[in-house]
């Protein structure tokens, strides 16, 4: 039997649809951007800069939740690593997110666009919990497994360019 | 006045990241061993390699001070000229493995070939960053202080393998002369 893509895709929109019921009544304060900066060389060469920064906002807004504080780590902080008095690296689970289908989702690639010697992939999260201006994390696990929805696992890192 | 390790950093970086002797104004040795700008580069936020995101990784730099101490010298307190040394460790990382897209190539070097050689390309590059920094036209410059007196290899240039990655680090030894005048905490 085949597989049947036009069903699969007609219960991604009704699966889209139904995840943005939380953001409208207003109880999804975290906002999630897949954020790509390209430099005009290596990263982090002499004399390379910044040539684009391209943010995509997931939308709707998936539910994001902290699923570990995390291990010390240099690249750990934020507001509530601050209070504690270490440098934590904290892990934060988003999703679920649907997967693409005619007219909206996501599919991994957007996600988790390619990266490069020549470019930077992050997910900022902004909100309550987050810094001023949002915190940059990367993806250390992603499940598109499932027909539906494709969660992501992140934990902090080097932020700024 | 600055911190004591300061300009010693600098030069380092100069020397491996920012082609320090490349316009021959070192003397043509110097020229002969200097190393390109760009070919190296600093590590991001100075982060250790193993915490670093990949597409900074290749042929990142850190430079990263282990010790510091009286010995082999006799220590008189009261002359002016001080004598420490330092240890310090030079980390270069390379992606290895299926990731073509993050390797920093340089001169003749493929992407899809050396990705898979990342542990040739870390003793060749060591030897290069070597017979560079240890040359004193290139670390030594009389307006210093400290004044960098002399630099060895400490022993061998050593790859720890990550997985994803190798890191390469040397260590180094340094020998650096304080003036007894100065509070170095600026």
């Amino acid at each position: 039997m085949a597989d049947n893509a036009a069903a699969r895709n007609a219960f991604r929109a009704i699966a889209d649809s139904v995840r943005r019921i939380p953001e409208t009544l207003g109880v999804r304060a975290t906002t999630v951007t897949i954020r790509v900066r390209a430099y005009s060389g290596p990263v982090g060469q002499q004399g390379v800069t910044l040539s684009s920064t391209t943010d995509t906002v997931l939308d709707p807004i998936p539910r994001v939740r902290q699923v570990s504080e995390g291990q010390r780590g240099y690249f750990g902080g934020g507001i509530l690593s601050a209070s504690t008095g270490a440098l934590r690296v904290g892990e934060y689970e988003v999703g679920p997110i649907t997967q693409d289908f005619p007219g909206g989702g996501y599919t991994p690639g957007e996600l988790a666009p390619a990266g490069g010697v020549s470019k930077r992939v992050t997910v900022l999260l902004s909100g309550d919990e987050f810094a001023s201006g949002g915190e940059e994390f990367e993806i250390v696990q992603m499940d598109a497994t499932r027909p539906f929805r494709t969660m992501l696992l992140v934990a902090r890192a080097r932020q700024g360019t | 006045m600055t911190a004591l390790l300061d300009g010693f950093r600098s030069r380092v970086l100069a020397i491996v990241c920012e082609g320090r002797g490349v316009d021959g104004s070192l003397g043509s040795v110097a020229q002969n061993r200097a190393i390109t700008a760009g070919r190296f580069r600093p590590s991001p936020s100075n982060a250790p390699l193993e915490a670093l995101g990949v597409e900074s990784l290749d042929r990142g730099v850190r430079v990263a001070p282990l010790s510091i101490g009286d010995a082999p010298f006799a220590n008189n307190e009261l002359s002016s000229a001080q004598l420490r040394v330092l240890s310090v460790a030079l980390d270069v990382g390379y992606v290895q493995g299926d990731t073509s897209a993050f390797v920093d190539v340089k001169g003749t070097e493929s992407a899809a070939t050396v990705q898979y050689t990342a542990r040739e390309r870390a003793i060749s590059d060591a030897e290069t960053i070597k017979r560079a920094l240890t040359l004193p036209a290139m670390y030594q410059d009389a307006s210093d202080d400290p004044v960098i007196v002399e630099i060895h290899r400490d022993g061998a240039s050593a790859l720890t393998d990550l997985g994803d990655r190798v890191i390469c680090r040397t260590i180094y030894s340094v020998t650096l002369q304080l003036s007894a005048t100065t509070a170095y905490n600026a």
